[in-house]
């Protein structure tokens, strides 16, 4: 492993923390360009009607009104939705403004363009629509029987089906000691990004040119999103991301982003739209919302002899054009088995569209949907069995030496040691004495448990049929001045990449990571390519990196060599110079300024580039995975992700039995995604995971009623959580490098909100163990706590 | 998430905010701190024509010692309230309930007259005052009136204020140094709006039994007004021992009434777009707000027996 103070491995300072520190950070909406008109959105109040309708008529009189638009007037200039991704999905024709029907509280109806967002707002209050209200479709039931449904085109509400058996499933239960079954849920929620969607566009007329500023992950995937679904040369559009206050999975579409192209490309003119945290909420991207029922034989050695799973997922409007997250499903599908050795398996995935808001990615992305009714099967297990969590999952665990190791759903995990991982949780956390003091404290009427979770992260998908694919380039250039620059559509979304890819860089060339900066975030810059989406940054861009770095550094030995009269074999590059190697004279060395001199200026490329080097100091490498295997085979098995870190996070909890409130005193992680690039920056990924995954568990939770309507669209009534409720977060390392990245590096961005939810929930059912409570819906309300703790469902305690 | 129109005017006296009143009629609003009325005009839940800001009539914030307690002006910020020395001394409930009011910016900004002007379900200033009988003054057309806090409280968002009225301080009687009190709340969130809030006194004979306890709920009320506990009686001449204790949880389980239909018909509004939204954070069963009123009570008392005892 190559090693330097500001290379890998290196707890590097932030470089783009200053500016976010001291307030001189650009997002989207600080952007003002002259003559800019402001949007805003008539959205609609009903969960299901058609639109007999609009009546836009005293808007358009108001002062300052420029324009309002419906949907049917839009069609004009756009069509359907581009689909994101699309495997084994029912794709939905539907539009960025509501046409003929609408389908969720929040869906856009008319858009108004008004000299600023006050009058814009003023003249929403003016149109009239007319709504003949529909049946409401929330639940799956709803969804199943039909209540109604959502694209009559189809005549169901399914929009992904699927299913596989692998191994003799039923000779497995028939042969099993145990066999134990639960239905396990999780609560809808969001990744709620401090910066909502922002989107400035800018449509020329003359030059027929769009140049499109946005808060998004992916400014190359949006680009092309927008051309299919405006039906404009794409070519002529430029999407440029500044900074983006956070995206978590949520920022991977276009779809609300196409309302004020439409509308730039109509009017001719600057438009601006800043969503606010309702629409966020309303239409914004949802996931979880699922219920699954898993199945599991065990041996008498409780070791696991057939896992079936039954999936369904409530998706809410859509999950393939609106947003990508209808295939988080089939994810889970594919993860269930997880840390595991499973012999046999079979799995079942429903996903129903429903009129809730749009299903997107959010941290996790089905990986979470595997993990959390998994590992809070394995407890449940253990509960009964009357043994311990530890041992239960131990005597499951794939061993350190079975690695690559090929799942029976079809991944194969890169590395691991799971036994060790579970050793250094344990310890640090003193869990045996831990369990003792429980007993103690139990006495004085305090209840505190400790729960645990495997985690498996698999990072870096390849998905095809989409905008998700397994590709990135990456551009290292040099400048005649002897710097450089990185290029790459991998956009910098708070998760340090101003900082992790210089490092690459840095310890490629041996140069200070201050002479190296990224550039991202506009497609007329870098080459096109994928943003960050799981968390494929240091499976995919980091890889792209270093071999882009690796082929200019052999450009430059060559060059330097020609120059020194040397072997560019014999060349090393030392603290911004080439020398010969372990030579620190003078004359057998060139600093890289000397050298970037010479080629583009003094003298000039002749004479100074040798014949056969392409005349120019940049180097531009696409990294694929070779371990993809995208063409499914009989059993439907596939294999998209190239890495997958792993762990074990334990929760300590305290109930408050009388209140029902629950604390988080602590967690205890230890991790292991191969090689580090950034301790500090890994570190900060797992506690921002943990933060989501304790909103979830605890707090967050996307509540529709009956009617459609949600319930808590705003931060006053969805409940995120502040510092105060995120617990200490103390983190071990251990690092098996995967084999299948040229560095050892995995993505590791979602690997704490994965295991978090399930850590919790257990930690919780242990606290109230004397009560039998068992965990049922999230999040875990003090309400539903202490209803819990009133039923004492689990028959194992107070009789 | 803008306001709709509205016309606005900056007051300096408290006759100049009684004429505007007067003259804009029921659709103006008085804008002190701006904490919850900022938000819910924002979202266009509400819609006043006519805004009368009175952070410029300086003679309404103070904190003053009288001869039965304190007079706080309506414009006085719950940061000031929080840090007052003269508060620590004469009323220190006020001040442990103040600190659990949102998070120290919010409270740098809102007032004690804004907050209890609004009403919303389970505020602590309103706990409080219905506690100790605290009596909030009010300045209308036809001059002052003091209203006790039992007659001013009137449902959820609604107080006996009529519409050019307004409150301009607020008082309460002085704690004994013999007297034992607490604050406590449910919430699902630090600094978060209550599930259910609980304050509670109570003054000990020599012999330790009660000689005076006071219970008030907040958020548990069917008609959506802080409630002043009566079974809290029977403790008198007794003492606060588990039996006490467990038969008080009982009674006060039994005696609350919290109506989850009268709370989501005062909490539903329309906003904008015409989307239904939620004006409170919290939506709770009646089960539950009884369960914890009585937890939050009996754990209370024992605060405030502790700090009599001098272990707090």
């Amino acid at each position: 492993m190559i090693m330097t103070k500001k290379g890998l491995g290196a707890s590097v300072k932030r470089k783009e923390d200053p500016r976010f520190l001291t307030g001189l950070g650009q997002y989207t909406d600080d952007i003002e360009k002259p003559g800019t008109l402001h949007l805003a959105i008539l959205r609609s109040p009903h969960a299901h009607a058609r639109i007999l309708n609009i009546d836009t008529t005293k808007a358009k009189q108001l002062d300052g009104v420029v324009a309002v638009v419906t949907g049917e007037e839009a069609l004009d200039y756009y069509g359907p939705l581009a689909t994101t991704i699309n495997i084994s999905n029912n794709v939905p024709e539907i539009y960025a403004i509501a046409y003929k029907k609408v389908r969720y509280v929040g869906e856009p109806v008319a858009v108004v363009a008004a000299v600023d967002r006050y009058v814009a707002e003023d003249a929403v209050d003016l149109i009239e629509v007319e709504y003949d209200p529909l049946p409401v479709v929330v639940s799956v039931e709803d969804a199943l029987e039909p209540k109604a449904l959502l694209y009559e085109e189809w005549g169901h509400n399914i929009q992904l089906e699927w299913k596989t058996t692998i191994g003799d499933i039923d000779d497995a239960f028939a042969k099993a000691t145990y066999v134990f079954e639960e239905t396990i849920t999780h609560n809808r929620y969001t990744g709620t990004p401090m910066e909502s969607r922002v989107c400035i566009a800018d449509y020329n007329p003359a030059t027929k040119h769009l140049t499109v500023t946005c808060s998004t992950q992916s400014p190359s995937q949006v680009r092309t999103l927008i051309a299919q679904t405006l039906r404009m040369p794409e070519h002529n559009i430029r999407v440029i991301a500044p900074d983006v206050g956070g995206g978590y999975g949520t920022k991977l579409q276009a779809n609300a982003e196409i309302i004020p192209c439409v509308m730039s490309r109509i009017l001719g003119r600057p438009v601006k739209w800043t969503e606010d945290r309702v629409e966020n909420l309303l239409s914004g991207m949802h996931s979880r919302d699922y219920s699954c029922t898993l199945k599991v034989g065990l041996d008498k050695d409780y070791r696991i002899l057939g896992l079936k799973a039954k999936l369904i997922g409530n998706i809410g409007v859509d999950g393939t054009c609106q947003g990508p997250g209808t295939p988080a499903l089939l994810v889970a599908a594919a993860y269930f088995p997880g840390p595991y050795k499973i012999p046999a398996y079979e799995a079942e995935v429903l996903g129903v569209v429903t009129n809730k808001g749009p299903y997107g990615a959010h941290r996790g992305y089905g990986k979470d949907i595997a993990n959390y009714p998994v590992e809070r099967m394995m407890d449940i297990m253990a509960q009964k069995l009357g043994i311990s969590p530890v041992e239960i999952r131990r005597r499951n665990f794939i061993g350190k030496d079975e690695y690559p190791y090929e799942q029976i759903s079809g991944p194969i995990y890169d590395s691991g040691d799971f036994q060790r991982l579970m050793d250094i949780a344990l310890e640090k956390v003193d869990y045996h004495d831990l369990k003792k003091k429980q007993q103690e404290w139990r006495k004085q009427g305090r209840y505190i448990g400790v729960g645990m979770a495997a985690m498996l992260e698999p990072s870096g998908a390849a998905v095809f049929n989409g905008v998700f694919n397994g590709y990135q380039p990456a551009t290292v250039r040099m400048t005649p001045e002897g710097g450089f620059q990185i290029l790459t559509s991998h956009q910098n979304i708070g998760q340090g990449v101003e900082t992790t890819l210089p490092q690459i860089v840095a310890s490629v060339m041996d140069v200070d990571i201050d002479d190296i900066r990224l550039v991202y975030g506009d497609t007329d810059v870098t080459p096109y390519g994928l943003g960050p989406f799981s968390s494929r940054g240091a499976t995919y861009t980091v890889s792209a990196v270093y071999e882009a770095a690796k082929k200019l550094k052999d450009k430059i030995l060559k060059i330097a060599g020609h120059l020194l009269g040397a072997d560019p074999q014999d060349l090393e590059m030392v603290n911004g110079h080439v020398r010969v190697k372990g030579v620190s004279s003078h004359e057998a060395s060139i600093s890289l300024k000397e050298l970037g001199n010479k080629v583009y200026l003094w003298p000039g490329p002749y004479g100074t580039v040798p014949k056969g080097v392409d005349c120019n100091l940049e180097c531009t490498y696409t990294w694929t995975s070779e371990v993809v295997k995208w063409v499914p085979d009989e059993h439907g098995r596939v294999n998209l992700y190239t890495t997958h870190p792993t762990g074990v996070f334990v929760a300590v909890v305290e109930v408050d039995v009388e209140t029902g409130q629950v604390k988080i005193n602590k967690f205890i992680v230890s991790h292991d995604s191969g090689t580090i690039i950034n301790p500090m920056i890994a570190d900060g990924q797992i506690a921002g995971g943990i933060a989501h995954g304790i909103g979830g568990v605890l707090l967050e939770d996307l509540a529709y009623d009956r009617n459609g309507f949600m319930v808590n669209a705003d931060f006053q009534s969805y409940l995120c959580p502040t510092a105060m409720e995120v617990s200490d977060i103390e983190i071990h390392h251990i690092e098996c490098p995967s084999p299948f990245t040229p560095l050892g590096t995995k993505g590791m961005g979602e690997g704490g909100a994965i295991p978090s939810p399930a850590a919790v929930a257990n930690a919780v059912e242990d606290a109230l163990e004397p009560f039998g409570v068992r965990v049922k819906d999230l999040p875990l309300t003090p309400e539903r706590i202490l209803e819990w703790i009133n039923k004492g469902e689990v028959n194992h305690g107070r009789s | 998430m803008k306001p709709a129109p509205f016309e606005y005017l900056a007051v300096n006296s408290v006759s100049e905010a009684v004429t505007a009143l007067q003259r804009y009629g029921p659709n103006s609003r008085i804008i002190a701190g701006g904490q919850s009325l900022m938000q819910e005009m924002n979202l266009r839940q509400t819609r006043p024509a006519f805004l009368v800001d009175i952070n410029g009539i300086k003679e309404l914030d103070y904190i003053r010692e009288t001869a039965n307690g304190l007079a706080i002006g309506a414009l006085t910020r719950h940061r000031t309230v929080e840090r007052s020395e003269l508060v620590q001394k004469i009323c220190p409930l006020l001040q442990e309930a103040v600190k659990h009011i949102a998070h120290f910016q919010i409270r740098n900004r809102g007032t004690i007259g804004g907050s209890l002007s609004h009403n919303a379900p389970g505020a602590e200033y309103g706990v409080v005052t219905r506690l100790l009988d605290a009596e909030i003054v009010a300045v209308g057309p036809d001059g002052e009136r003091i209203i006790p806090a039992e007659k001013f409280f009137i449902g959820h968002f609604k107080t006996d204020l009529k519409p050019a009225e307004m409150v301009t301080e607020v008082r309460f009687p002085a704690l004994s140094k013999e007297t034992g009190y607490a604050f406590l709340e449910v919430t699902r969130r630090h600094g978060h709006i209550p599930i259910v809030s609980t304050a509670a006194t109570l003054r000990l004979n020599p012999d330790d039994t009660v000689k005076e306890a006071h219970i008030a709920l907040g958020n548990v009320s069917s008609k959506g007004v802080p409630y002043k506990v009566k079974a809290v009686s029977r403790l008198y001449g007794q003492k606060l021992t588990q039996d006490v204790l467990a038969d008080l949880a009982k009674a006060i389980e039994a005696e609350v009434d919290p109506d989850p239909h009268a709370d989501s018909e005062a909490v539903f509004v329309k906003q904008f777009s015409g989307i239904t939204s939620r004006r409170v954070s919290e939506l709770s069963s009646a089960t539950y707000r009884k369960q914890v009123s009585s937890a939050l009570s009996c754990r209370a008392l024992n605060i405030a027996f502790q700090r009599i005892k001098g272990g707090i």
